[in-house]
This record gives C-alpha cells, structure tokens and sequence, in this order.
C-alpha cells in the first residue's frame, strides 16, 4: 500500500505522487475510480500495474 | 490594431528556467500585489499591458528559449499590445551589456539581484516585512522552497556562479516563516531547493546547518511532506539522514547530482570526490534509509569524456540502481574553466550518448517499479 498525493485529474484520470516521486521530474501514480477525489489530498492506494516509469493503481 | 488602453497597469510575468527562478517570479508577484499592483503568471490571453520576462541563462537550449521569448514579447510591444517590457533573471545577469544594444526594444534588463530595482520601476517599494509572501504558481498543494542563494562550488561545466554569486544562505527563522505562511495558504507538500542544499549555513551560521533546518521544518503542523533536492556528494552531511529516518513528514527522498563517475571525468570537472567515494557514500546512505529513493542527473560529452568512460557510467548505474536519473548533454559555457578545454563531441554525439545511459537506466527503473 503506498500513501499518493493527488496532483491533478487528467481524462477522467486522477494522476497522483508517492513520497518517492518529486513534481515533474519523476514518475506519476494513475488512479482509476468512481469516485471524486480532491486534488492535493493524501490517499492510500494499490498498484496494480507497471509501466516503464508510472504506475497504475487503484483506491483501497 | 491598437490594444485597448487599460485603466490600470497589469503586468504579466512569464518564467523561463528552473524552480528557483519560479519562486523569483513568485516573490516579485507578491512584492507587485503588495503595493497594488495587478499581476499575472503565465497568462494566455492579451490582457495585460506590462511584461516581465524571468529568463535562464545556463545552457545553449534555455538562453535561446528566452532571447525568443523576449523577441516575441518585443514584437507585441512594437505593433501597440505592450506598454512596457522588462527582462530580469539569469540570462540578463549574464549577458545584459550585450543585449542591451541588440534587443533595444526592452525598456529595462535587471540582474538577479536587483529585486528593489525592479520594484522602483513601478513606483513600489521593496517591502521587506513581506517574507514568505509569495504568489504562487504551482497548484496550492505543493511550493518550492529556496534556502539560500547562489554557489561556492567550483565544478568546471557550471554558470551558475557567474549568474547567482557566492552562496548565501536565508536565516532558519525566515525559512520558518516563509514555510508557516505557505502551510496557511493550503500548501503540504515543500521541496527545498538551493543551488546545492549541503552549504547550508556554512557562511551564515559557521557550520553546516540542513539537518537542525530540517527538523525545524518537520515540527510545523500540517507540512506533511518535506523533499530535498540538489545535494552535492562531497562531505555529504550523514547527519540529514538520521533527522530523515526519524521524522515521518520528510520524505525519503534525496536528489544527488553526480554528474559523471570516472575518476578523470570528476577530476575534470572538479567535483572534489572519486568514483570509489560516490559508492561508499550511497552505500552508507542506504544502510541508514534503505528504502530511500535515490535521484541523480549526469551529464554526457564532456570535453576529452571518451568511449570507456560512456561504458564505466553504464557500469555504474548497473552497480547503484538509482531509483530515477536524468541525463543532460554538456553545454560549453563561456566564463566557466572548462572553456579552456576543447569542446569536440558533437552535439548529435552528446545526445547518442545520453540516450544510451537512459537505456541502461530504463531496465533498471522498470525493474524497480515492478518491485512496487
């Protein structure tokens, strides 16, 4: 389980950051869900899949 | 077409650059709106009559990317859109005497320090009660923050000095209050930025002072994230790590150009550490932080950086496993000490090589993601 930061939401998309991962140089956190995130929030997520730099994952 | 003319100034600051001129603009902006001045950052439409341009001077690509910017900013002021246009940052640092007679359509260049000039420009004053007054321009969640100025490094391929001066630090207690203010405005996340966080207090305080900063930092409520970037390897201060295991709100997460790892390489480029130290250090990194997230940015093309040299770098990455690396090609910059040497890899040669070394790495980031 990994804690993201919610950066922005992108095509229905909310794009997050662990603590591992600074603005714009380092890799994002895709989180597909139903439900309404707030941007710049904290939540807890699981990732369910790699890509070559980001993640894909999804609310626990 | 003649623009309309608007009742009052507003003025629209366009950065080019990097974060630590983002918090320059971010600070000018809160200077403005404190004597009433209307200001915008980045606007895409024609409403504003004042121009700032916060340019970059470090390497071929930014100076370019601003003389454009300027030249365009020009242009608008030459068909009526524009009243005024004004350049500051390090690209007019740098070079303002020649440009001052090739661009003559700018009404004013300002250097990186001149902050209170710039002010006096628009009839307003510096107002030094301000301090951490800023506006922002990032999303309200996260800011950058800078802890000092300039640099005292040497490292022969850097402009940096000859644009920022000597390495000035900020009072622990102004950071406080700049980092208090930004928490109030809704900000959680803070990235510390310098030209290289490790001189912290070296120069203000006699003594290194980044890891007592950052336990300051750590206490305010409500920051819940602290990163650090820019951290120069040689006589690397442990003792930030050991603040850094303790505090839960500082990430583990440390950003350390190393810039080349052979030994002739670091001596050429006067880095003050070997091939053997870098490796010990991030050893001893990660036996304190073994999960910590280890950032780097190397440069390629070097002058007299030869083929074994590209291969030892590969080897290198293969050996540390950095989480993330950036690779930059070598920019041959008037003013610094490696422009006595010859600059002979060609451009296209720099960049083949800098992919390479994203190749290597790319294998060894994928792997660790899927680690996650």
């Amino acid at each position: 389980m990994l804690k993201v930061i919610i950066d922005k939401k992108e095509a229905g998309r909310y794009i997050g950051r662990t603590e591992f991962d600074s603005v714009e140089v380092d890799n994002e956190v895709i989180i597909q869900t139903n439900k309404r995130l707030q941007i710049g929030q904290f939540y807890s997520v699981k990732i369910t899949k790699a890509f070559d730099y980001d993640l894909e994952a999804e609310l626990v | 077409m003649k623009s309309k003319k608007l009742k009052k100034d507003i003025v629209n600051i366009t950065t080019l650059g990097c974060s630590k001129n983002m918090v320059d603009s971010e600070v000018l902006s809160g200077q403005l709106l404190a004597n009433g001045i209307d200001v915008k950052h980045e606007s895409s439409k024609p409403d504003y009559n004042i121009s700032i341009i916060n340019t970059c001077g470090f390497i071929d690509k930014a100076k370019e990317e601003s003389i454009n910017t300027i030249l365009e900013h020009v242009a608008l002021k030459e068909e009526g859109h524009l009243e005024k246009v004004y350049v500051t940052g390090c690209l007019s640092e740098r070079y303002k005497g020649d440009l001052e007679s090739e661009i003559p359509g700018v009404d004013a260049w300002f250097g990186t320090m001149e902050l209170p000039n710039i002010l006096k420009a628009f009839e307003a004053d510096y107002k030094a009660e301000l301090v951490g007054e800023r506006l922002l321009s990032t999303p309200s969640h996260y800011a950058y923050l800078k802890i000092s100025e300039g640099c005292n490094r040497t490292c022969s391929f850097c402009a940096i000095p000859l644009m920022r001066g000597k390495h000035v630090s900020k009072p622990i207690e102004q950071i406080i209050t700049e980092a208090e203010r930004l928490v109030s405005m809704g900000v959680k996340e803070i990235m510390l930025i310098a030209q290289e966080l490790t001189y912290y207090g070296l120069d203000l305080y006699k003594e290194r002072k980044l890891a007592f900063l950052l336990g300051k930092l750590a206490d305010i409520p409500g920051l819940e994230w602290i990163r650090l970037h820019y951290a120069y390897p040689h006589k690397f201060p442990m003792d930030v790590l050991e603040v850094m295991k303790a505090r839960p709100n500082i990430c583990n997460y440390l950003d350390m150009p190393l810039q080349h790892v052979s030994d002739h390489m670091l001596s050429a480029m006067k880095r003050q550490i070997t091939r053997t130290e870098m490796i010990e250090l991030i050893q001893s990194i990660r036996d304190v932080i073994p999960d910590i997230c280890l950032r780097t940015t190397l440069i390629t093309g070097f002058p007299g950086e030869t083929r074994e040299d590209v291969e030892d770098l590969k080897k290198f990455l293969e050996e540390v496993r950095f989480d993330r690396v950036g690779v930059f090609t070598y920019s041959h910059e008037e003013g610094t000490s490696a422009y006595q040497l010859q600059d002979t890899l060609s451009q296209e040669e720099k960049e083949e090589r800098a992919q390479e070394i994203m190749e290597v790495q790319q294998e060894i980031s994928y792997e660790k993601i899927r680690k996650k």
